[in-house]
């Protein structure tokens, strides 16, 4: 058995998932190349060459693995890497047999030969998915050895398989690694290969505290994509979809590439979060570039002999059908995949734009100004309804800050996600759910509202003569704890208590959040 | 986490306040399918359904529910005479369930809402017309059916 050892429960888990393994090969009618280890000496020659091959993505298999947590030896622990104790979520690579292309080969996952461990997987829920190693481009080969996969598992390896180069057609074909690992690298995977494109910034120094920020709870690196759209130039806006968010371990590779029913099938039983990154563009290739993280947490791109290339802040990263430098990713750069045909009528032949945001960047922690308008919007809701809702009513969850929340005129409020249906529904009209308050939400916005606030005002608060001016003058009459904005006073102290001298202030603040309302 | 999941967590707790201590049983069928729920009940006091123990199946469609739709609710077919409830089927004519269905109603409301419905039957759009007319005519009468009906009921669930 390749890469795991010792320990009869890890065996046996290990040969389950293997037969699993086999099914998914067997429904592709697929062998794996490195099954058969004649084969390998074989075709090992060139195996560290720089992949000028041609390349036939034309007939592309695709096999999923995925290893479950391997009982731990103390060992382990010493073994993995110093610093990258966070979160513990660490299994290891149990199989490496999977073919790879000469370019690949010094980048793909951990040769484990020997008996090897790594600490056990914590609770941490990723924790008992990865690594998952997938192979995209993988191809169908003709050798014989059938497809007993359960064989692959006893293969020692002690070199790297090697392929890529086994005539297809008489082309050479291209298998693309995709490997996720968990916050600790396995010890015997090898640090990531990195080929720093020149002229080109270099990842800067990090100390452990900056690694440790743009690692997750998880103790995984983040990364998240989202479509580019350009609504200003005349031409079509861009191929939308919807965002990606990817996590990864030190030393991972994900692959860029097109969504085809294969890669749907290989990729159904693995949390989306480690999924490659796949677009249902026609101008993405089937294996057209990878994402690669360090161990710092500085996240690379690579063109990998993709067809209509890969754009890197409007910059080409290798030419056509060869293989790029790794390019350092800066949060927010522009990538594009391939390039419209046929002018990008349809959708399908749109290239693929995208923002890349780096390590949670994109997350918004909660300021003081977060968290006071929530307090803010709790209290006017009680205002108005006498009761103060913690929760969103329609998913009965708290509204937290920076969740995005929509107010209806009459001060209920809700996650925007869980009222959107019900404001699209029946749109310019909306029928609050709370109160059954109907209001035009095409009305228009410039319409006299200084009117409406004094009538407002007027009924609910206020002597007629009185102008909004007086408002300051609110305290006297809060006294008597009959009207309407002192209940809410009393609140905003209970809210806010270390200013108390706020008090006429906030009841202003009140009254512009009214009109705003209104 | 889907709503009605959300709703059937809160749910064991808020039954235990006094404020639900009349709802003997409310839970789904098989705790892998939230879509079929049971629920008993006790008639609202002051009522002629004081005293005895009601019965509801409830059907909630997960794909809709609490947005589009709320639950869709019986009684127990021919144990309910009461001018709302159709006595065949144990269908209940109630505008919560029907066009003044919100999504902020949650399970324990409509279960309210079909009490208080019991003990103050709405006369303007009967479904049983028969009972709606003793009802008005004679309440006497109306009491004493109900009672019959639901003493009847009882025995045969003995």
């Amino acid at each position: 058995m390749v890469g795991n050892v010792g320990n009869d429960s890890g065996s046996s888990t290990i040969r389950r998932r293997g037969s699993g393994f086999g099914t998914i090969l067997s429904t592709f009618g697929i062998r794996q190349a490195a099954a058969t280890s004649g084969e390998n000496g074989t075709l090992s020659g060139d195996s560290n060459s720089n992949g000028a091959q041609p390349i036939d993505i034309t007939r592309n298999g695709m096999h999923t693995q995925m290893s479950n947590p391997v009982p731990n030896s103390p060992n382990g622990v010493s073994e993995s890497a110093p610093g990258a104790a966070v979160g513990g979520v660490s299994n290891m690579i149990t199989n490496n047999i999977l073919g790879t292309t000469p370019f690949d080969s010094s980048e793909q996952p951990s040769q484990l030969t020997g008996a090897l461990s790594a600490p056990v997987g914590d609770s941490a829920l990723t924790g008992n998915h990865l690594p998952i190693n997938l192979v995209l481009g993988q191809i169908e080969t003709n050798g014989n050895g059938g497809n007993n996969t359960n064989d692959i598992h006893h293969i020692p390896l002690t070199s790297p398989p090697i392929h890529g180069t086994i005539p297809q057609n008489g082309q050479a074909l291209k298998n693309v690694h995709h490997f996720i690992y968990p916050a600790v690298r396995p010890a015997s995977a090898p640090s990531l290969h990195l080929d720093f494109a020149p002229d080109w910034a270099q990842p800067e120094a990090a100390d452990d505290e900056t690694v440790r920020n743009r690692k997750d709870k998880n103790g995984l690196f983040t990364l998240r994509l989202t479509a580019f759209i350009d609504n200003s130039s005349a031409g079509n806006p861009g191929f939308y979809f919807d965002p990606i968010i990817r996590t990864a371990g030190p030393g991972s590779q994900l692959v860029i590439g097109r969504y085809t029913e294969k890669v749907r099938e290989a990729i159904s039983s693995i949390p989306e979060p480690f999924h490659p990154a796949v677009f249902k563009s026609k101008v993405v290739s089937r294996t057209h570039g990878v994402f690669k993280v360090d161990d710092n947490g500085n996240w690379f791109v690579k063109d990998v002999k993709s067809s209509s290339g890969t754009f890197l802040n409007h910059q080409r990263l290798s030419q056509p059908a060869t293989m790029s430098k790794d390019f350092l990713l800066k949060d927010g750069d522009i990538l594009q995949l391939g390039l419209d045909f046929r002018g990008g009528a349809e959708e399908i032949y749109r290239c693929v734009k995208m923002r890349v945001e780096l390590n949670k960047s994109w997350r918004r922690k909660a300021n003081a100004f977060n968290k006071e308008a929530i307090q803010k919007m709790k209290a006017l809701q009680k205002m108005t309804s006498g009761t103060e809702l913690e929760d969103c009513s329609i998913c009965l969850s708290k509204i937290k800050a920076c969740q995005a929340v929509f107010i209806a005129p009459c001060s209920h409020s809700w996650h925007f996600k869980c009222i959107r249906q019900l404001v699209s529904k029946t749109y310019p009209q909306f029928v609050c759910p709370n109160c059954r308050a109907v209001c035009d939400l095409e009305a228009d916005l410039d319409s006299d509202d200084e009117d409406e606030d004094e009538e407002f005002v007027d009924e609910d608060v206020y002597s007629p003569n009185e102008t909004l001016d007086t408002r300051s003058r609110l305290s006297p009459i809060n006294d008597e704890g009959t009207s309407f904005f002192p209940s809410m006073n009393r609140d905003s102290r209970i809210t806010h208590p270390p200013i108390p001298e706020q008090e006429d202030e906030y009841c202003n603040d009140v009254d512009g959040d009214i009109r705003m309302l209104n | 986490m889907s709503r009605i999941v959300k709703e059937y967590m809160g749910l064991q707790k808020r039954l235990q306040t006094p404020e639900f201590s009349w709802i003997s049983f409310l839970a789904p069928v098989d705790d892998d399918d939230l879509s079929e729920w049971v629920c008993r009940f006790q008639g609202p006091s002051e009522s002629p359904f004081e005293g005895f123990e009601l019965g509801l199946n409830i059907t909630i469609d997960l794909e809709k529910y609490p947005i589009s739709g709320g639950p869709r609710v019986l009684f127990e077919p021919r144990t309910v005479a009461h001018p709302n409830v159709k006595w065949d089927t144990g269908e209940i004519c109630l505008d919560l369930l029907k066009d003044a269905w919100t999504p902020i109603y949650t399970l324990l409301d409509v279960v309210g809402a079909i009490r208080d419905l019991l003990a103050d039957p709405g006369l303007d759009s009967p479904l049983d017309l028969d009972i709606a007319q003793i009802y008005d005519a004679d309440y006497e009468a109306y009491v004493q059916i109900v009672r019959y009906r639901l003493e009847e009921a009882r025995l045969a669930r003995v």
